[in-house]
This record gives structure tokens, C-alpha cells and sequence, in this order.
């Protein structure tokens, strides 16, 4: 039941008008004109795009840079949430603060770090060159800086929510004898569940939407070291627009299935 | 110190072991590139003239963006959490768009959308107004990647913002718009102002989304990253080191602010 | 009649919540209106400020028909249970708000403006804090600076929602006690809703008891407590034994399982007025053992059980008469009810 004092009925007009107006031009118009660039055509070019060789391959990368990046920083998360919610010591809050500094960092720059770790000019540049390994313009470079950027996703899901939980139902589960792993898996895990996969989704379509970190780490060697996104964009260049789009629209997909998921994932997280 | 819970010698580890390998290296490795050069050299790249105007109109459209944002974004919070129109859920959901959506899919969308023959540009070329290839248009881009981050800060600040206030104020002989001036407003000020800086933050080092619409002429409409880019392909890895390492300490302080904003804000809306 | 209330009827869906009240409310009266969640007070209270519009009845204040006018037009002073202090103004700003807000019209200027809050914080006893924001303050500081910037646009009458119900114990019987005598001080008519009776009983000059949204009694704290009205309001107001009986030729039996339906009755005796013996005293007395006694600062309460199948009896008597009967857990002694009181439709009053 809505209590509050009700407002004249100009300023709702108005309010609702300049709301769904400013909602109407930033984000629906453009989200329908991804559907509507890439099956301008019809549905079999759409359907061409899609199923292009250098797409499948693009799609292939887009998966390897995700799995590659994904179960890490959720292992990661999982500790990290553990170890800042369950414990407290010194540094504490410095940790969380470096925890969330690659959601700060401009992408390129997440890119840049390891061409200056690892590519030709780059510290382990020559040692790498020695024995034949290639990171940078390759599939180990886009993992990395795709793990880089997702870094702090799922981190950042679960620590608000293992903190409101608290402590005590693991240490009643520690005073009834159980060990570590444990009490992670009976105690702690069903709680967070929801959380977790959420974070999970979050993590991956970062994973899989990335473009400015791979974009400076990948070479744009089609074919080989493309993700979907950088896929899109060559063919934009190229003026091959219905193409774009149909790559596009993948991503779109993606990412409309994100927040169809956080929607149900919230219902459940709200109960 | 014995500690009731376990797991932490084991999570420590991981934690600080996966950062200090992920981030903490790598990002030294650029600081440490930065620092390495001579002082004079440092400040020669930075106050070159294509540096700073694209830290100009980095800065400058991520502020104007902000600006924007927190002007629409509290209109949409207060109508999707006190009007409840129909399809305000879906509303809602789309608020996550920019978040979830890939950069790249959001760069190339606008810029057809906003081209001279786009949906849009086409109503306003007659109107002598050119968003493709100018500042207006990186502004545009920021202000769909920024939308989420004003909107989601004001919006539980609104749902727990308590009637009574407003019935005090009522009752004390205040109208609605001196109820909704005086009392609401103030009392959102906090939100936005936090919402706004965390936009800005993200929208100074954006890529993707951006790249595509600016045109990216030097010392017009080329922002920070797409330079740190052009001198890596340059080979300019000093250069290219030197702005990142300077974007990233602007990023490092932004996101301190951010986040001492945003745990006052927690703190007084917990009370 | 300073604040007159004619037939207010109102529903929150199939929710019922007043059902016909009407109250009369005399100048200068401190009132209060009692009675358990749900019961109806506070939202006769909010209907009154204008906070909820009545399906219903007319709200009159000194005769004039106030039920369609705005909150903002009714000229009255609400205090509510969590303070609705706005919290980016200081207490200054906070007080001065009523006045600050009038038109320019009938704006009285700065200074006196600054004057008035001025005063009003002296009066709250609250001048040395006008600069501080209000989570610098105690919950007792913030519930005086409510009241100060509800008086300031000086009201007509004061409404308080459960005023002290957010607060502890000791702070709550402070500020009861400092309510009595503002009000003494300003004569200014005020309707405070509670659930709890004690305080109801303390403060006010007139108790409008309210059950399941109509208006049950309306009395002097006395009257209230001495002669309630009804069974519900009698349990209402305070501890209650039931007994179980059967009425003949105008006076009680005790028939804890009474057969016959046509005459029968329950009595209500509160715990003081049970007299405790070893021996039967009349025919009125009942046979029980003790289960369980406590001290309660100067008395003592006993809990027992009814060795006639009547049920469990709470009693009250001095600390003398304990010691006097040195009892102990699992005695057998006699309770005998010195005041019954028998709510119904053919018998009221007491025997």
C-alpha cells in the first residue's frame, strides 16, 4: 500500500512523460534497432552472419575467454567473500578496496597491463619469445585481461550477502563438529545460492561482452583471436552492417537473458 | 589469536594469491614502467596538446554525462518506485540494460541510430544538430552507459524513505511541491550526488561504447583510451604507460570517493 | 466542543477498521484514546489530521465541518511514534519549518520567526542543541523537538501517535510525566493515541476506550478502570480472573461446569481483590493450591490452580499477609473474591 501523500496530477504527468520519455530514448530505442538492423534484411542473411565460419570461431573464443575466466573469479569470489565476511583482521578493509579496483579501471588500460607484462617489449617479453610461448595475441592474453575485468563480480555479489547472514549459523555448525569444507557446503553454500549464481551470470556476460581489454590484447587476428564482440566491430568496419548486427543480436540476447535471470533471481534472493 | 571459524590461513592465501598475481602485478608493472622515466619526460607526455584535450574530453563528456544522468535519473527512480505504472517491472529490468549490455553492441547501435540516416540523426539533421562524430555524441554514449548508476543509488533511498516525513511536512502547512522541494529533495541530494560520482567514474575510462560514435578525430573527439591505443600500435609503450598510469591514479581516488560516499550513504539510510 | 466527531466510518479493503465512532472533545482536555492494535485509534487519529479521508461521517473542529479540508489547511499539530524529523536540517530549521513554509502573505518575518523557535526550544528545555542535526540526538531529545515543531505554527489542538512508544522504559515515564505538565502549561486541547493503559491512565483527563473500531467507553481514568462498561474493556485495563457460575435470585454461584446454559454467567475479579485464606470464609470462597508466588515490589502475586476444576487464579496481597500466612508451594488454601464484577445483557454491575 502506497502511504505516501499523493502528488498533484501535472507533476505526475509530467514526471511519468519525462521518464518514460528519457527510458524510450536511451535504452529501448536503441535495443529495438539492434533487432531491426540485423534482420533488415530478412532472416536469412541474419542467419549467414550468424552462421559464419569467422562467427563460429568468435563464438568459440567468446566461450574460451569466459570458461577460461569464469570458474577462476568465482573461486576467487567464493574465498574472498569467505574470507572478508567470516573473518575479521587487520587490512580488512583494504582488501575490499583492492578487491573492487579492476571495476575502476578503464578497460584499455586492463588490456595494456599485460602487453607491458608479457607482450614483445614487455618484461617477460623476451623469455616468452624464447621459448616459442605466445600470451598476448593469443587465447591466454584475452583470458587473462577478460579475467582481469570480471575480477570482482562475483566477489562483489556475495559479500554484501554472506555479511547480512552473519556468523552464526557457522559457528553453531563448528561447535557441532564440522570442519571447514563442511560447513561451507551445508551451511554457508544453501544460503547463498541465489547470490552466487547471480554473480555467476553477472561475471559471464561481462565475460562474454568484453571488448576494450581483448581488443588491445587480441591482435584482431580474425579468425584465430576474435570474441563476438570484436567480431561486430571488424564488420562494422567494414561496412558489413547486417553482419554487425547479427552478431550484435547474439549479444543482445545475452545480455537480455541477464536481466531476465537477475529478475527471477531477485524474486528468490527477496524471500 | 585462535579464530572459531576456519578456513582462513587457506582462504587468505587464495585471496591475496590471486590478487597480487591478477591485479597487483600487473598494475605494478605499469607503475613501475611510469615511474621509471624521467620526471621531465613524464611531464612532456602529459602536457602534450593531443594528451590533454583528449583528458578535456574524457573528463569534460563524462562530467557532462553525469550531469545528465542526475537530472533523469532521480525522475525515473521516483516514477517507477511511487507511480506504479503498468509494465513497471519490465521498466525496471531495462534499467540493467547498459549495465549487462557488451559496449561494443551499445557503440555500434548508437552510432547507426544516431548517424545522419539513423532513426534518429535523420530527425535531427534538419534541425542543424550532428550527434555522429562530435562531443554531443560521446555525451549521448555516456549518458546510456552511466543511466544505471544514478537510478539504482536513488532508488532504494526512495522505497525506504519513510511517509511520515512527508505527512509531517503536510501537516506542518507545507504544499506538495514545498514538501517535495524542501523535504524530499535534500534528502536525496546524498544518493544522486554518489550515483553521479560512481557514473563519472566509469564513464572516464569507457571504451567500447563510445569508440564507434566519436569519430575519434585528435584534439576534437579523441578520448583517453582510444590514445593509450593509437600509441601502442605505435609502439609508443612509454607514452601509452604514462596516461594510463595517470587515468588509472584518477580512477584509484574517484573510486575511494565512491566508496566513503557510499558507506555515508548506507549509514544513514540504515538509521 | 472543541473537536467534534460524528459517525466516522472507514475500511482498508474488507478491513473494518471504524465502524460508526463518535466522540465529543471538550477545550483544554487532555485525551486519550486506548485500546489494543486494531483497534481503530490510530486511524481515527490520522482521520482527524486528515491523513486518512473517512467512507464516511463528519470531523468537526469548534463546529466548522473540517472533513474535505487538506492536512495542510487543518491547522493542527501532529506529533507521530518515530518523530519524522527531516534529517538534513538542523533543530532550528526543523521547528521553523511550520512557519517558514506560509505564504508569503501570512510569512511573519525572520525575526520573529527565530524568536518563536527561540522560545519553543526553551520551553522543550532543548536550547543548547538548536544547531545539531537530528541523529545527533537521543530518541527522548528527538520526541521533545517533534512536539516544539509541531507547536510552532501554533495549532489549534496537538495529535500524538503512540508518542513515546519508540523509547525506554525510564525515558518514556520521564517524558509522560513532562507531557502532563506542558499541557498544564498551555491548555491546549491534545488527543494522544496508546495501547498501554497505565499511561492512558496516568495522563490523561478523559480515556475514550476503543475496541475493534468503535468507541467502547469514555470516562475519567477513574471511572474507566472502576466501572468499565464491558467485559473487554475491563480485561482490557488491567490483570483479570475469570470464574465460571451460574446467576440465581441475584447472586452468584460458583459452577465451574455449569450444565445449565439459559443462566450462565462469568465473573471477573481483579488479583487485589481476592482475599486468601487457609479456611473457607463464605460461600463464595473456592478451594485452590499454590503453585507459584513472586514478590512485586510491595506485594506479592500468587498463581494458583483451582482444586475444583475452575482453572488457574492470579492473586495479590501485601507482604504482610504473606508472611502472615507463611505459605509455601503446593498449600492448600481458600480464595475468596471480595468484588465480582458480571458483564450481560440482563446483568450488569457487580455483586
Amino acid at each position: 500500500m502506497n502511504r505516501h501523500p499523493q502528488d498533484p496530477p501535472l507533476l505526475r504527468a509530467v514526471a511519468i512523460a519525462i521518464a518514460l520519455g528519457f527510458l524510450g530514448l536511451v535504452v529501448i530505442v536503441p535495443l529495438v534497432s539492434v533487432f531491426a538492423q540485423a534482420f533488415s534484411k530478412g532472416v536469412g542473411p541474419w542467419w549467414a552472419a550468424v552462421s559464419h565460419p569467422d562467427t563460429l570461431a568468435a563464438v568459440r573464443m567468446t566461450l574460451i575467454a569466459a570458461l577460461g575466466s569464469v570458474p577462476l573469479n568465482t573461486a576467487f569470489g567464493i574465498s574472498a567473500a569467505w574470507l572478508v565476511t567470516k573473518h575479521r583482521f587487520p587490512g580488512r578493509r583494504l582488501l575490499l578496496s583492492l578487491i573492487d579496483l579492476p571495476f575502476s579501471v578503464s578497460p584499455v588500460i586492463s588490456g595494456l597491463v599485460f602487453i607491458l607484462l608479457f607482450g614483445a617489449q614487455g618484461w617477460f617479453g623476451p623469455w616468452l619469445q624464447e621459448h616459442d610461448l605466445k600470451i598476448v595475441f593469443a587465447w591466454p592474453g584475452m583470458i587473462l585481461a577478460t579475467a582481469f575485468v570480471t575480477f570482482p563480480f562475483v566477489a562483489r555479489e556475495l559479500i554484501p550477502l554472506m555479511e547480512e547472514m552473519g556468523t552464526r549459523d557457522e559457528e553453531a555448525a563448528v561447535m557441532l563438529g564440522a570442519g571447514g569444507w563442511d560447513t561451507f557446503r551445508r551451511v554457508t553454500l544453501p544460503g547463498i545460492r541465489w547470490g552466487l549464481l547471480y554473480g555467476v551470470i553477472l561475471c559471464n556476460a561481462r565475460a562474454m561482452g568484453e571488448f576494450g581489454a581483448v581488443s588491445v590484447v587480441s591482435g584482431h587476428i580474425r579468425g584465430e583471436t576474435n570474441t563476438l564482440p570484436l567480431h561486430a566491430e571488424i564488420l562494422y568496419n567494414e561496412y558489413d552492417f547486417t553482419g554487425a548486427f547479427a552478431v550484435a543480436s547474439l549479444l543482445t540476447l545475452l545480455a537480455a537473458a541477464t536481466v531476465v535471470a537477475k529478475l527471477q533471481l531477485e524474486r528468490k534472493l527477496s524471500r | 589469536m585462535k579464530r572459531t571459524l576456519p578456513g582462513f590461513r587457506f582462504t587468505l592465501f587464495i585471496t591475496v594469491g590471486w590478487l597480487v598475481l591478477l591485479v597487483g602485478i600487473p598494475l605494478a608493472g605499469l607503475f613501475l614502467r611510469a615511474a621509471s622515466l624521467p620526471l621531465r619526460e613524464l611531464v612532456g607526455i602529459l602536457l602534450d596538446e593531443r594528451t590533454l584535450s583528449a583528458f578535456r574530453v574524457s573528463f569534460g563528456t563524462a562530467a557532462m554525462a553525469a550531469a545528465i544522468n542526475a537530472i533523469f535519473g532521480p525522475v525515473v527512480a521516483w516514477t517507477l518506485v511511487r507511480y506504479r505504472i503498468p509494465g513497471h517491472r519490465i521498466l525496471d529490468a531495462l534499467i540493467d540494460i547498459p549495465f549487462a549490455l557488451p559496449t561494443a553492441v551499445a557503440g555500434i547501435t548508437l552510432t547507426t541510430l544516431y548517424a545522419e540516416t539513423g532513426w534518429i540523426g535523420s530527425l535531427l539533421a534538419p534541425l542543424g544538430v550532428r550527434v555522429s562524430y562530435t562531443q554531443l555524441g560521446i555525451v549521448v554514449a555516456l549518458v546510456f552507459v552511466g543511466l544505471p548508476f544514478v537510478v539504482r543509488t536513488v532508488q532504494p533511498v526512495l522505497e525506504d524513505f519513510p511517509a511520515e516525513t512527508e505527512e509531517a511536512a503536510a501537516l506542518l502547512g507545507a504544499s506538495r511541491w514545498q514538501t517535495l522541494f524542501r523535504v524530499v529533495l535534500p534528502a536525496l541530494l546524498p544518493a544522486i550526488t554518489t550515483g553521479a560520482l560512481l557514473s563519472f567514474a566509469r564513464c572516464v575510462g569507457e571504451y567500447g561504447s563510445v569508440v564507434f560514435i566519436a569519430g575519434n578525430m585528435p584534439n576534437e573527439t579523441e578520448i583517453l583510451p582510444l590514445l593509450i591505443i593509437t600509441r601502442l600500435e605505435q609502439y609508443q609503450y612509454t607514452e601509452a604507460t604514462a596516461i594510463a598510469a595517470v587515468m588509472l591514479l584518477v580512477s584509484f581516488a574517484l573510486l575511494l570517493l565512491g566508496n566513503r560516499f557510499q558507506a555515508r550513504l548506507a549509514g544513514k539510510v540504515s538509521r | 466542543m472543541s473537536i467534534s466527531i460524528r459517525d466516522l466510518d472507514k475500511h482498508f479493503g474488507s478491513f473494518h477498521a471504524l465502524k460508526n465512532a463518535s466522540l465529543e472533545i471538550a477545550d483544554g482536555e487532555l485525551v486519550a484514546l486506548l485500546g489494543p492494535s486494531g483497534s481503530g485509534k490510530t486511524t481515527l487519529l490520522r482521520s482527524i489530521a486528515g491523513l486518512e479521508a473517512p467512507d464516511s461521517g463528519q470531523i468537526l473542529f469548534r463546529g466548522a465541518d473540517a472533513t474535505e479540508s487538506r492536512p495542510q489547511d487543518r491547522a493542527v499539530g501532529f506529533v507521530f511514534q518515530h518523530y519524522a524529523l527531516f534529517r538534513h536540517m538542523t533543530v532550528f530549521e526543523n521547528i521553523a519549518f511550520g512557519l517558514r513554509v506560509r505564504p508569503k502573505k501570512t510569512r511573519p518575518p525572520e525575526e520573529e520567526i527565530r524568536a518563536t523557535v527561540t522560545e519553543l526550544l526553551k520551553l522543550v528545555q532543548l536550547e543548547w542543541i538548536a544547531d545539531r542535526h537530528p541523529d545527533q540526538l537521543s530518541g527522548g531529545q528527538r520526541q521533545r523537538v517533534a512536539l516544539a515543531r509541531a507547536l510552532a505554527p501554533k495549532p489549534g489542538f496537538l495529535l500524538l501517535d503512540e508518542p513515546f512508544g519508540a523509547l525506554d522504559t525510564k525515558v518514556r515515564k520521564e517524558l509522560r510525566r513532562w507531557l502532563r505538565q506542558l499541557h498544564d502549561e498551555l491548555g491546549m486541547t491534545s488527543l494522544f493515541v496508546t495501547h498501554d493503559q497505565e499511561e492512558a491512565l496516568e495522563l490523561a483527563d478523559k480515556v475514550v476506550v476503543m475496541m475493534d473500531g468503535r468507541v467502547e467507553q469514555v470516562g475519567t481514568p477513574e471511572d474507566v478502570y472502576d466501572n468499565p462498561v464491558s467485559a473487554s474493556v475491563y480485561q482490557f485495563l488491567g490483570d483479570v480472573n475469570l470464574f465460571h457460575g451460574r446467576v440465581a435470585e441475584g447472586s452468584f454461584l460458583h459452577q465451574p461446569h455449569a450444565p445449565d446454559e439459559s443462566t450462565q454467567a462469568t465473573a471477573f475479579a481483579r488479583p487485589h481483590e481476592l482475599e486468601v485464606d487457609r479456611y473457607l470464609i463464605s460461600d463464595q470462597s473456592v478451594p485452590a493450591v499454590l503453585l507459584h508466588s513472586y514478590a512485586l515490589g510491595p506485594k506479592v502475586r500468587l498463581e494458583l490452580r483451582r482444586t475444583d476444576g475452575g482453572g488457574l487464579v492470579e492473586a495479590e496481597i501485601t507482604r504482610d499477609r504473606h508472611r502472615e500466612l507463611s505459605l509455601v508451594a503446593g498449600d492448600a488454601v481458600w480464595i475468596t473474591p471480595k468484588h465480582l464484577r458480571i458483564f450481560g445483557p440482563d446483568v450488569g454491575g457487580s455483586i
